[in-house]
């Protein structure tokens, strides 16, 4: 078995808390209700998340615009404070911060090919997430960051993004394209004339003139919030490596959810990422009682009665005990299933070292209300089971 | 309800993730190919190695899995490579350069590059190679919306160019409502259920693509009608009851709640006037990739105009 994760010890003694697992996994939830457990343990703490459900979002206060940290109703010791991590149009902001002057941004927002994919750039909802994280690091102000990241194909996109625009700005392709030019020069279409290089004609002949002259323009803007972005990036690095940081996994009791758990994991731990553990949610408890539902002729007499008693009742009764049967199966095997899935990802993880681990059980229905934070706070505090 | 038409040669399964899109979409491929198409089941690419229902290695290149059915994953340099052997003059004399570190990272990194990779391998499998049927097990919806502006983007900024025709046929496919269908998955949560109506209103209103029926996976129907529940859900706190009757009310008391809580979040589909599919919730003790399939098979049967 996993050792237990003990939550408490790690709000108290982290300054960010990064969330990660899948799409549906109920990362948004749990990082909310860590928010709550923190606050309850007197820290001060905010919760940045991403397009949560609408009465989640009500429950913490962010159903008008959230974008900046707004206070959670909450009667606990500590502050708790949420904001959305996500807003349209963020990557503009984002331009608009790093470029050195407002011809460049012009430049940038006037071309074609930022216009019309910008928000295709690789991973720019990821960079910009990561972006706040820094501002509220430079802030101050909050004993703890938890931090819900975008659900994306590959969860760890977000880690990859700033280094991916960097590699873009900084790539030997990139520097190809731009040396023959300074920043003023603007008549690209010369490059591919003079240029006699392999590479460049390939490109040209793959993607056609126009293309490329747009994306060099681009580039040619860009690499003007070069260093801006490098600075960023490696920023983001370290704050991701620092010892007061570490990575919760969340995942449901699924083998394809455990699946990406692992290879999470292999991924952060070659990043030399702290990994705090994983919250495996929505774990059906075994029904209170055997295995196989035995209802006692005092039962059936029970519902014919209430079933109004005659002949209809004795075979309406019949029906219900088959339908409690068949949900206490169900109840069984679901469980039977969870845990036969949890048991066999830790023994696969055996090998590269067990993630401490904790349960979260299925309340039954989607967490909406303040209430239901605060239930889940409570499992969040204590293991499961027990 | 309109079954998939033999001529749906692109048939793109899309949803929220973690609405098991990747079981819904392999279901399709199967009673594809059952139904006589020769059908291939594409996954964007993925850190996966295997295929998460069917027990063989994602590749590039289709892997057979049963009769009339491959397997097959895309991978933007691999697509790459691919047609720039196929489809450059001297193609060949590209590769080493295609391959090497330098085009990797700006591949990587440039926008829309990768999507308009993915198409094209898509489009070639659809198109050109001799399947009848790809079924796209494509990703969330914020990729799809980039994956679906990404041709008409690249349309228009690419003036000229072989870039500019290969966009212009992949817009051509994805738009041609008798060669390709969408099919959005969804759980009856709010919001995998919000996301699959942007996901109508996007692909429907947006792009004019043939769309539909919404398959809502994972559907708790209770077993009993609510007047007959209401007469004996407390029927545990009279004194006759065995613990056995209360902990079995109890357990049905949380599965008639999350029946309701699933009707009351599949409202918005309804009022939208939606037609839906529903594929039941499976519960297996382990989970067993061939009961599961064979169960969600039943249910999809009627989208290829089989009997539910």
């Amino acid at each position: 078995m996993n050792g237990p994760l003990d939550l408490v010890r790690l709000v108290k003694s982290r300054r960010i808390i990064v969330c990660c697992g899948s799409g549906g996994v109920g990362k948004t939830t749990s990082a909310a209700a860590l928010g709550v457990l923190a606050a309850q343990e007197g820290v001060n703490a905010l919760v940045m998340t991403i397009d949560p459900a609408r009465r989640l979002a009500q429950a913490m206060g962010l159903d008008a615009l959230g974008h900046l940290p707004q206070n959670v109703a909450l009667d606990a010791p500590g502050r708790l404070s949420a904001m959305m991590l996500d807003s349209k149009r963020a990557f503009d902001r984002l331009v608009d911060q790093l470029a050195p002057d407002a011809r460049v941004r012009e430049a940038i927002f006037a071309n074609r090919y930022y216009q019309q994919i910008s928000t295709a750039l690789g991973g720019s909802r990821e960079l910009v997430a990561m972006e706040r994280v820094l501002e509220a690091v430079a802030e101050g102000g909050y004993q703890l960051l938890i931090v819900d990241t975008p659900p994306s194909q590959h969860a760890l996109d977000f880690l990859d993004a700033p280094a991916r625009i960097v590699s873009l700005l900084d790539g030997s392709m990139t520097s190809m394209l731009l040396r023959p030019y300074g920043i003023a020069a603007r008549a690209q279409f010369r490059l591919f004339q003079q240029s006699s290089n392999a590479a460049l004609k390939f490109f040209e002949r793959l993607t056609g003139v126009q293309m490329f002259a747009d994306l060099s323009e681009f580039l040619l803007a860009f690499s003007g919030l070069f260093d801006g972005f490098r600075e960023r990036s490696h920023q983001v690095q370290a704050l991701m490596r620092d010892p007061a940081t570490c990575f919760l996994l969340v995942c449901a009791p699924e083998p394809a959810s455990l699946r990406q758990v692992d290879l999470f994991a292999a991924r952060l731990r070659g990043d030399r990422m702290d990994i705090a553990g994983m919250i495996a949610n929505r774990v059906h408890r075994a029904p209170e009682g055997p295995a196989a539902l035995e209802l006692t002729s005092a039962d059936t007499a029970l519902l014919e009665v209430a079933l109004g008693g005659d002949g209809a009742a004795r075979a309406q009764a019949r029906l219900v005990q088959a339908q409690l049967t068949n949900v206490w199966d169900d109840a069984w095997n679901q469980h039977r299933a969870n845990t036969a899935a949890l048991d066999a990802a830790a023994a696969d993880a055996r090998g590269q070292g067990e993630l401490p681990r904790r349960e979260i059980p299925d309340l039954g229905r989607a967490v909406s209300g303040m209430a239901d934070l605060l239930a889940l706070a409570g499992l969040l505090r204590r293991p499961y089971p027990g | 309800m309109r079954p998939l038409r033999p001529t749906h040669s692109l048939i793109v399964v899309t949803g929220k993730g973690g609405v098991g899109k990747s079981l819904l979409a392999t279901s399709i491929a199967r009673l594809s190919a059952a139904a006589g198409l020769r059908t291939v089941l594409v996954t964007l690419d993925t850190r996966d190695v295997r295929h998460p229902f069917l027990d063989v290695p994602l590749e590039y290149r289709p892997v057979a899995v049963a009769e009339r059915l491959w397997v097959a994953r895309t991978d933007p340099y691999e697509s790459l490579v691919d047609y720039a052997r196929t489809r450059m003059p001297f193609g060949g004399l590209y590769q080493g350069f295609v391959r090497s570190r330098v085009f990797r990272d700006f591949a990587a990194a440039a926008p829309g590059f990768d999507e308009l990779m993915c198409l094209g391998r898509l489009y070639n499998l659809a198109v050109e190679r001799d399947f009848d049927r790809v079924v796209f097990d494509a990703p969330a919806t914020g990729h799809l919306r980039t994956l679906l502006d990404v041709p008409v983007a690249v349309q228009r900024a690419v003036q000229v160019g072989p870039l500019h025709h290969v966009a212009g046929r992949i817009r051509d496919l994805l738009l041609d409502v008798e060669r390709t269908h969408v099919l959005i998955a969804t759980l009856a949560e709010e919001l995998p259920v919000q996301e699959a109506l942007e996901l109508v209103a996007l692909c429907r209103e947006g792009f004019r693509m043939s769309v539909g029926p919404v398959l809502v996976n994972r559907r708790v129907r209770f077993g009993l009608d609510a007047g007959t529940w209401e007469r004996v859900h407390d029927l545990g706190a009279r004194p006759q009851a065995s613990p056995a009757l209360r902990a079995a009310l109890l357990v049905a008391a949380h599965e008639f709640g999350l029946a309701q809580a699933q009707a009351e979040a599949l409202q918005p589909l309804e009022q939208a006037g939606l037609p839906m599919l529903e594929i039941p919730r499976v519960v297996e003790p382990v989970f067993d990739a061939a009961r599961l399939l064979a169960r969600v098979d039943a249910a999809l049967a009627p989208l290829l105009g089989g009997a539910p």
